[in-house]
């Protein structure tokens, strides 16, 4: 039986490559990640991951 | 003959309501069904509680205590409103309601300490390696994570999502040394500074990666018209800098989070970013360049001004306290004010 995509742990892995990239783009200097950045970026990252759950366990229902 | 008696047989009597119980939600749920319990025990959307404990979890952490314990501790709804054995019960092991055995709940908990401490390992891993300029290789783990989650989820793997609690405890604390701009250079311990003189002071200023440093230039003697730069690097910890009143303090002190305070102003907070100029007098001027990832940085005249630790420590004048800042305002007069100017 073919599996459907797991929506949640495709936003999670987007999500995570996102915070990745920033993390990277920080180190090699082409932008500078301060607190003000670093709370937003996470919220966002943790509340996008919530939505989409949220979604896919509504339509599960 | 005998006739069946011709009363109907009486209704039973009407149940008591049952009384309103919290469980776990078995169909609503992200991760334990907590916050949907909790959502159809209070009768609101469970969204609400689900950005309570976002929010706890980044105000203290106190979300990663009540969640696990609630999620240990309230039962789950078996579908038709009735609670389930407790959960603890299933994670040791003991199906239908019975107590596991002692090993299985020594293995367990086991099981569970041991990701607990390999997560905080990874956790105190990951700030060291990115504080010591290895950040990319972080990096370039929790984005190699994110992918393979992406991977998983197109293949249809629920259990991909969990990639990502190892990702954010990696992606955590680099951020925070990153956004800190924590990095450790020069040693850890306590350094006590007195150059005697101004070939004394090193090229590149004073570092140190974790602990505290105590400069004392009162012994330096400079000429007027001259500037000395005085570089000073903090990874995590704190710094006392004491000047000779007759010296003119001009530069920038910056601070990732912690306190930052030059001759009595003192700033609070994160991205700190503290610069003094404008010097109009001949007087000797000492060009400051203080950068600190996490803690406190100041700049005093004399020991007793000093409000953070050192070997000369002291918590200012009576009735000082450290957040009173700009109470105890120094003076920077040497730049107004000078032998010439």
């Amino acid at each position: 039986m073919k599996r459907g995509v797991d929506i949640p742990a495709l936003v999670g892995g987007l999500v995570t490559v996102g915070l990745g990239l920033l993390l990277l783009l920080d180190r090699v200097s082409v932008l500078h990640l301060g607190f003000g950045w670093l709370w937003p970026a996470l919220l966002a990252a943790v509340g996008t991951f919530l939505i989409a759950s949220g979604m896919s366990g509504s339509r599960r229902q | 003959m005998t006739q069946p008696p011709l009363t109907q047989p009486s209704p039973p009597p009407p149940q008591p309501p049952r009384p309103k119980r919290l469980l776990r939600s078995r169909t609503d749920r992200l991760l334990g069904g907590v916050s949907g319990g909790l959502g159809s025990y209070f009768g609101v959307d469970p969204i609400i509680f689900r950005a309570i404990f976002v929010v706890l979890a980044f105000v203290g952490g106190v979300a990663f205590i009540a969640y696990p314990i609630l999620w240990i501790f309230v039962p789950r709804d078996d579908g038709f409103g009735n609670p389930e054995p407790l959960p603890v019960w299933r994670l040791f092991g003991g199906g239908g309601g019975t107590p596991p055995t002692a090993g299985r709940v020594f293995a367990v908990l086991g099981i569970v300490l041991a990701a607990l401490v390999a997560a905080a390992v990874l956790f105190v891993l990951s700030g060291w390696v990115t504080a010591v300029g290895g950040g990319v290789i972080v990096a370039g783990v929790v984005v190699v994570l994110g992918l393979l989650a992406i991977g998983g989820a197109l293949s249809g793997r629920r259990a991909a999502r969990w990639l990502v609690l190892p990702a954010l405890v990696l992606a955590l604390p680099s951020g925070i040394v990153a956004a800190a701009g924590v990095k450790f250079e020069g040693g850890y311990g306590e350094r006590d500074y007195r150059p005697a003189g101004v070939a004394a002071l090193p090229a590149d200023g004073y570092k140190i990666s974790a602990g505290s440093m105590w400069i004392d230039l009162r012994d330096l003697h400079l000429a007027p018209g001259t500037t000395t730069k005085l570089p000073v690097h903090v990874g995590v910890g704190e710094a006392t800098v004491l000047v000779p009143e007759n010296v003119c303090l001009q530069g920038r002190a910056k601070s990732g989070a912690g306190v930052v305070n030059v001759l009595g102003h003192q700033q609070n907070g994160f991205d700190l970013d503290y610069s003094v100029g404008g010097a109009t007098s001949s007087s000797p001027r000492l060009q400051l360049d203080a950068d600190v990832g996490m803690g406190a940085f100041e700049v005093v005249h004399n020991p007793d001004e000093a409000r953070f630790g050192g070997p000369r420590q002291s918590f200012g004048p009576p009735g000082f306290h450290r957040d009173d800042g700009d109470r105890f305002p120094l003076t920077n007069r040497a730049c107004s004010v000078g032998p010439t100017g």
